[in-house]
């Protein structure tokens, strides 16, 4: 992953909210870029932009000014349908509280992503895959936080996506399911070539992506780019 | 409670409003349906005491076989706990409107009463002073009081009032079968205005004694108008009555002794006034008897020479055919004896011919004979001088010979005269003599044989001699005998040529005999039909005026038996009173339907308020915890939502009792209003109600609070700030059918675990769902069931078959022999007609306390009833003939009563006259009751024959519903014979106009199930998304577009829909059976049936108010927000 290809940009971003006569800069003129097949972590404290910034690479949010791209496609110009298809073909999203929905089982979690995308992996395999080859018929309330988490990732890497969004799926977790979980997200990267970003207010998790973005009060504090990244397991928090 | 948790708990009502509206709005729903409902029967009761106490109903009336003098009032007046008594006038007769006799709704003619105004206490009551003398005071709608006597008002009944009768128009009253013009003076009144009167608070109008029986309308006019000096009731008030509430046993029971005090003082003032009556009445009788005689002379002076020559014609042209038969079958008489007497003449002429034929060929052959004699007697004496002659001659020349001979030598001689035959062979004679000798013997041979001829012919002519004489004689007498034949045969003769022109004579002069018949009887035929015009016109005229006179004589007759056999006074109270209990009894039955109907709305409303509250419970599971763990009480806590729950339960409580106590007794008011006039609803607050109704909607919303926070109370602050662990997704039970199950999609699954997960609100949602398809079904049902009765009763197929009611003016025996029924038969345009006796009497059992008033009915013959009516039993399609061991009657009578076939009922003509019949049959029919008798059996019963009063008809095909049946009345109604035809479909027209209002039923019915699907729906459906917003924002996140979530979560509401519409058709049905049983006003039967059609309007709107919350729901879920699905579990 040594080309640099910039395949996802985001090109001088803001998203201002209005309440009453006080503006909120949420994100302040915001400008990175990821490469294809990178792992991106954006750091930066709760409130410093980072959600924002990712709710708009999502397609979930819409920026007051700027453009993004991602795979060429500059998704600030797209009407809510299309948008809603491209979270719907090239996103996938790990939640800090899963979102699974209680009522289907680890399997079926999975599956109901999978049946409306357009070159999806089998569910099973993919629930294999992040460990959980004999948890599928399970239900969420069966299982542990981090087993969840599994199931949310393999949820977002099942409808193989362009782009891996993970909103602090650590968060929730104990130090060491939270390890295992960024192992797992690391693994997928490497091995499908998968583009991740993840963000988090955690700085210790930082030291194992290719990219490190730390944001602070709507704005970018320093981009760098780690050339060497820290084995997971050796990340402590 | 602290001060922060009050302004906390205000301010958590406008943070969720959605939720506070939703439950205002089903609390407002569900008492006002309870309160609403509840208070339209107290409305009514009060409305009628009002109204009673206002306009001064009477508590007592009463009536008098024999009338009321004044004395009789003035008696009762002063009788302790009397408050006040008048006396009144009425007259009952039918009545006419635009020149037709008015028809009540039934198509049976109207009979009218006209009562008598106090026009000064009516007046006086229009300025506001209330004398309590003023008794059933009238209440001005519109127009003006009367002020002259040829005025009248009348009231304004949907039901009873006939059509036509308007401001501005005149009508008449006309007596049945009496002179009306007895009671009143004036008989023509123009309407000025419309009243209401307390006495008639239904459309009933009770009986009458006369016509058919029962009292169709009424009219008041100046007491002046009335001509008869009595009374024919006494109204009265009792004292202290308006302090008990009408309709009450205590009421009746505070009446009761007035009632029997008055009834003691009947006997003596009776007989006052059967004295006054007789005397009045025999007067009646004598001068009605006079006029009859001077009327009946004045008739037959008027038609004498009319009848006369009417009944000249009448008889020729009956007997005229007859004339002309007889008199040929005279002259075939005649002409036979004449040509019998004509053969035997024939016959001895014949023999007479025979004898003189006989006789002509004894004298011609006698004839022929003599003149053969005389030819043969000339033939011989001319033979006989010849032979004379020639025996001379022969003599001479024998002398001759003999001499030549002699002259010869003699050698012999010989005598002459000896044998002739003795030969002598002459020896050798001289030849000459030999020949001489010859000669000698050839002319002696000749001389002897001439001499014998001549002999014989001598002889002859000797017995001819003899015999011609004889011959002759006999001759002669064979001519006389002939000539007598001949006399004999010429006298046949001339008498078969006499006999033959005798025939002809007699024939001709026959035939111009019947000739001349034959042309009289076409010229009386002629006359007869002139004549006959002219002689009915007049007799019409005629025997109407004589018809008077009868009926004075009457009514004088009846009058005086009545005043002789069993004078007395009925006195009654106000359970007499057309339509009195019937309304009490209404009011009632509202009142209970509001005990049932309001428990499911408040069922439903706690459900609501039950899930609404958990949900926000739930919310706020946090703060709970925090308010717990900063050391507030569980009380204090738990108040902020009881807070929440009150205030909102409170304001819904408010809103829906205004809204129910307007709306639902206006309402059903309204339905009511063909049915009973009053003065508009009084619309009651009642404390009491309005107490109930709020505590028990504070109570069930207040418990549904309690027990929605009451697992968070329990629980420590720790596990509360805590997130709340995810309801276990559990396996149902469908999964264990792998069939089924695989062959699901995602969300089917996930829809049908939500569904099992929250199965509270599921039933919620399920039974406002069945409830609002219910409502809506019983409320199109309603509709079909009032458009059955028509269909059913009069339209094609239905039960009564015939296409008109004719009433007439004077009853029939026979129909046979009836002219008017035979003059209605030979109109072209009916096809068919039955007599029928229609007469209303009160039908009861024993089985029930229930009466009403039916119709008897009695066909002119059994047989052909079945031809008019359809006897078919509803329930088991049976179908029924009419037989003479007893009556036939119909469904909703039968009901009323409790009776089955078997049983007996009761038929009340009058308060002396009451029949028990078995019921042999029990017949589908939907507006007004019947029984149906045979008329063999009302023969036996009554021991004299049915006196028909009306006539069902059918028109000719294809006349029902044209133009062409106002021609059909027009010419039936020449008869002077008939008062009123009325078409069935004026009747189902009337009827349609009537149930009209029952329409704003039927959209309470709508609006109740619109209100209840849809605040249930909602605020089901919203809580349900609220409580998934992260899943739905989720679902937003993986890419679901907005439709896609919507189905995600609607998809629930369309299954618990789906199987609630199959339930709720269930209730649905049941509930609009018990509503129609409610509803049905007692002269109809409702159909039973709910059309299909109103099965798919139902389930139609049922899915619509789904599809209306999915709709509204799916602008909810396009506005949540994805970032939601970011935040942390609530």
């Amino acid at each position: 992953m040594e080309s640099v290809n910039n395949y996802v940009q985001f090109n001088n971003v803001s998203k201002i909210y209005k309440s009453g006569e006080i503006e909120i800069k949420a994100v302040d003129d915001v400008s990175f870029t990821v490469d294809e097949g990178e792992f991106c972590v954006i750091v930066g404290a709760s409130g410093s932009g980072k959600t924002t910034a990712l709710n708009i690479l999502g397609g979930m949010d819409n920026a007051t000014s700027g453009e993004v791209f991602i795979d060429g496609i500059n998704i600030t110009s797209l009407n809510r349908k299309k948008l809603t298809d491209f979270r719907r073909y090239d996103v996938g999203f790990v939640f800090q509280f899963y979102n699974l929905v209680p009522n289907l089982t680890a399997l079926e979690n999975v599956e109901l992503v999978t049946q409306m995308s357009r070159n999806a992996l089998d569910p099973a395999t993919v629930l294999q895959m992040v460990g959980l080859g004999d948890r599928l018929d399970n239900f969420p309330s069966q299982l542990s936080g981090g087993e969840q988490q599994r199931v949310s990732i393999a949820r977002a890497l099942a409808k193989n996506p362009k782009i891996l969004l993970c909103d602090e799926p650590t968060g929730a977790l104990d130090y060491k399911t939270g390890v295992n979980i960024l192992k797992l997200l690391h693994q997928a990267c490497r091995d499908t070539g998968m583009t991740v970003i993840l963000i988090t207010h955690n700085q210790a998790i930082a030291p194992m992506a290719d990219k490190i973005i730390s944001m602070g009060s709507g704005k970018i504090n320093s981009v760098k780019i780690n050339r060497n990244p820290v084995d997971v397991e050796r990340i402590v928090w | 409670m602290s001060k922060g948790l009050v302004k906390e708990a205000l301010r958590s009502i406008s943070k969720n409003k959605a939720r506070f509206i939703s439950i205002i709005a089903i609390v407002a729903v569900g008492i006002s349906f309870f309160a609403g409902i509840s208070a339209a029967g107290p409305d009514m009761k009060q409305t009628a005491v009002e109204y009673y106490e206002e306009n001064n109903l009477m508590d007592i009336w009463m009536i008098s076989t024999v009338g009321f003098n004044q004395h009789d009032v003035d008696a009762i007046r002063n009788i302790e706990g009397v408050e006040s008594a008048t006396g009144s006038k009425f007259a009952d007769g039918t009545v006419v409107v635009d020149g037709k006799t008015a028809a009540n709704v039934d198509g049976g003619q109207a009979i009218c009463r006209a009562y008598g105004l106090n026009l000064d206490f009516a007046k006086k009551y229009e300025d506001g002073v209330k004398y309590k003398d003023y008794i059933n005071r009238l209440t001005l709608l519109e127009g003006r009081l009367p002020q002259k006597e040829n005025e009248c008002v009348i009231d304004r009944s949907d039901m009873a009032t006939p059509k036509g009768f308007e401001i501005g128009k005149t009508i008449k009253m006309v007596g049945i079968e009496e002179n009306i013009e007895n009671k009143l003076n004036v008989t023509e009144y123009k309407i000025v205005g419309v009243i209401r009167t307390p006495r008639y608070i239904s459309f009933e109008r009770g009986q009458t004694d006369v016509g058919s029986g029962t009292l169709g309308c009424f009219i008041y006019v100046p007491e002046s108008a009335f001509k008869m000096d009595y009374y024919t009731e006494i109204c009265a008030t009792v004292e202290g009555a308006e302090d008990f509430y009408p309709f009450s046993e205590e009421y009746y029971k505070h009446v009761e002794p007035v009632i029997k005090k008055i009834e003691s003082i009947s006997a003596e003032h009776l007989e006052i006034r059967v004295n006054e009556a007789t005397a009045e009445y025999r007067k009646q009788l004598q001068k009605g008897e006079a006029e009859y005689e001077k009327k009946k002379k004045e008739v037959e002076a008027e038609l004498g020479n009319a009848f006369t020559e009417l009944e000249y014609y009448k008889n020729l042209v009956q007997n005229g055919d007859a004339q002309i038969a007889a008199a040929e079958a005279q002259l075939q008489a005649i002409l036979s004896s004449k040509q019998n007497e004509l053969t035997s003449g024939k016959n001895q002429y014949d023999t007479a011919k025979k004898e003189y034929d006989e006789k002509y060929k004894q004298w011609e052959d006698g004839n022929k004979q003599v003149v053969e004699y005389e030819a043969r007697l000339e033939e011989l004496k001319q033979l006989v001088v010849e032979q004379d002659q020639l025996m001379a001659d022969l003599k001479v020349e024998i002398d001759e010979i003999q001499a030549e001979i002699n002259a010869f030598p003699q050698p012999d001689t010989g005598e002459p005269e000896t044998d002739e035959s003795g030969e002598v062979i002459p020896p050798e004679e001289d030849p000459e003599l030999t020949e001489l000798k010859a000669l000698l013997k050839e002319k002696k041979t000749a001389r002897r044989q001439a001499a014998s001829s001549y002999t014989a012919n001598v002889m002859e002519i000797s017995t001819i001699n003899q015999n011609l004489p004889v011959a002759k004689a006999q001759l002669a007498d064979g001519k006389v005998q002939l000539d007598a034949a001949k006399k004999e045969l010429d006298k046949y003769s001339g008498m078969i040529s006499g006999g033959q022109s005798q025939i002809a004579t007699s024939e001709a002069q026959a035939r111009a005999e019947i000739a001349r018949k034959r042309q009289e009887l076409a010229e009386g035929k002629e006359k007869l039909a002139k004549y006959n015009v002219e002689y009915n016109e007049a007799y019409e005229d005629a025997y109407a005026q004589l018809d008077e006179a009868k009926y004075d004589i009457e009514e004088a007759k009846a009058k005086l038996e009545e005043a002789s056999s069993n004078p007395r006074w009925m006195v009654n109270d106000r359970r007499m009173l057309p339509g009195y209990e019937n309304y009490g009894q209404t009011s009632q039955n509202i009142e209970a339907f509001a005990k049932v109907f309001p428990v499911f709305f408040f069922f439903i409303a706690a459900m609501v308020v039950l899930t609404t509250m958990t949900r926000m419970v739930d919310e706020e599971r946090t703060q709970i915890g925090t308010l717990k763990a900063l050391g507030f009480k569980d009380s204090q806590i738990r108040a902020k939502y009881l807070i929440y729950s009150l205030v909102a339960t409170f304001i819904g409580s408010i809103l829906g009792l205004i809204a129910g106590y307007y709306a639902y007794p206006n309402a059903i008011m309204t339905a009511y209003e063909v049915v009973f006039q009053l003065p508009p609803l009084i619309i009651l607050f009642p404390v009491k109600l309005t107490v109930l109704g709020v505590i028990f909607s504070v109570l069930s919303t207040t418990i549904a609070t309690y027990l929605s926070c009451r697992k968070e109370m329990a629980a420590k602050p720790s596990e509360l700030m805590r997130a709340k662990a995810p309801r276990t997704g559990r396996r149902v039970l469908l999964e264990k059918v792998p069939f089924i199950w695989s062959h699901l999609n995602f969300s089917a699954k996930a829809t049908i675990r939500n569904l099992m997960r929250n199965k509270k609100r599921a039933f919620v949602t399920f039974f406002g769902i069945v409830g609002c398809m219910a409502l809506l079904l019983t409320g199109f049902g309603l509709n079909d069931s009032t458009d059955q009765i028509l269909t059913a009763q009069y339209g094609a197929g239905g039960v009564s078959s015939f296409d008109a009611q004719i009433a007439l003016k004077n009853s029939q025996i026979s129909a046979n022999e009836s002219a008017i029924y035979n003059n209605v038969l030979k109109n072209k345009n009916i096809k068919d007609a039955m007599m029928v006796y229609n007469r209303s009497v009160v039908g009861s059992s024993q089985n029930s306390d229930d009466t009403l008033s039916v119709y008897l009915l009695v066909p002119q013959t059994a047989e052909k009833l079945t031809d008019f009516v359809d006897l078919r039993s509803r329930t088991t399609d049976k179908k029924y003939k009419l037989g003479d061991d007893g009556v036939i009657i119909t469904e909703k009578f039968a009901k009323k009563a409790k009776v089955s076939v078997g049983d007996s009922v009761d038929l009340k003509f009058n308060d002396e006259l009451t029949i028990k019949v078995a019921v042999t049959g029990i017949v589908e029919n939907y507006a007004f009751h019947y029984a149906y008798m045979s008329p063999v059996l009302y023969s036996q019963i009554f021991q004299k024959p049915v006196a028909f009063n009306y006539m069902y008809a059918k028109y000719a095909d294809g006349i029902r519903g044209t133009q062409k049946v106002e021609t059909v009345a027009t010419e039936l109604m020449k008869f002077n014979d008939i008062n009123a035809v009325v078409d069935a479909e004026q009747t189902i027209r009337t009827f349609d106009e009537l149930f009209d209002c029952l329409n704003l039923v039927i959209a309470i019915f709508i609006i109740s199930a619109a209100l209840l699907a849809f605040i249930v729906l909602y605020t089901l459906t919203s809580i349900n998304i609220n409580e998934r917003r992260r899943e739905i924002a989720s679902l937003k996140v993986f890419g679901f577009h907005n439709k896609e979530a919507t189905s995600y979560v609607g998809r629930e509401n369309y299954i618990i829909t789906a199987i609630a519409i199959a339930v709720g058709v269930v209730f649905g049905y049941y509930l609009h059976k018990i509503v129609v049983a409610q509803a049905e006003v007692n002269v109809v039967m409702f159909g039973r049936i709910i059309e299909p059609l109103s099965y798919v309007y139902s389930i139609g709107l049922t899915i619509l108010f789904a599809i209306i919350v999915n709709v509204v729901m799916h602008f909810v879920i396009k506005r949540i927000d994805m970032v939601e699905s970011l935040k942390s579990i609530d």
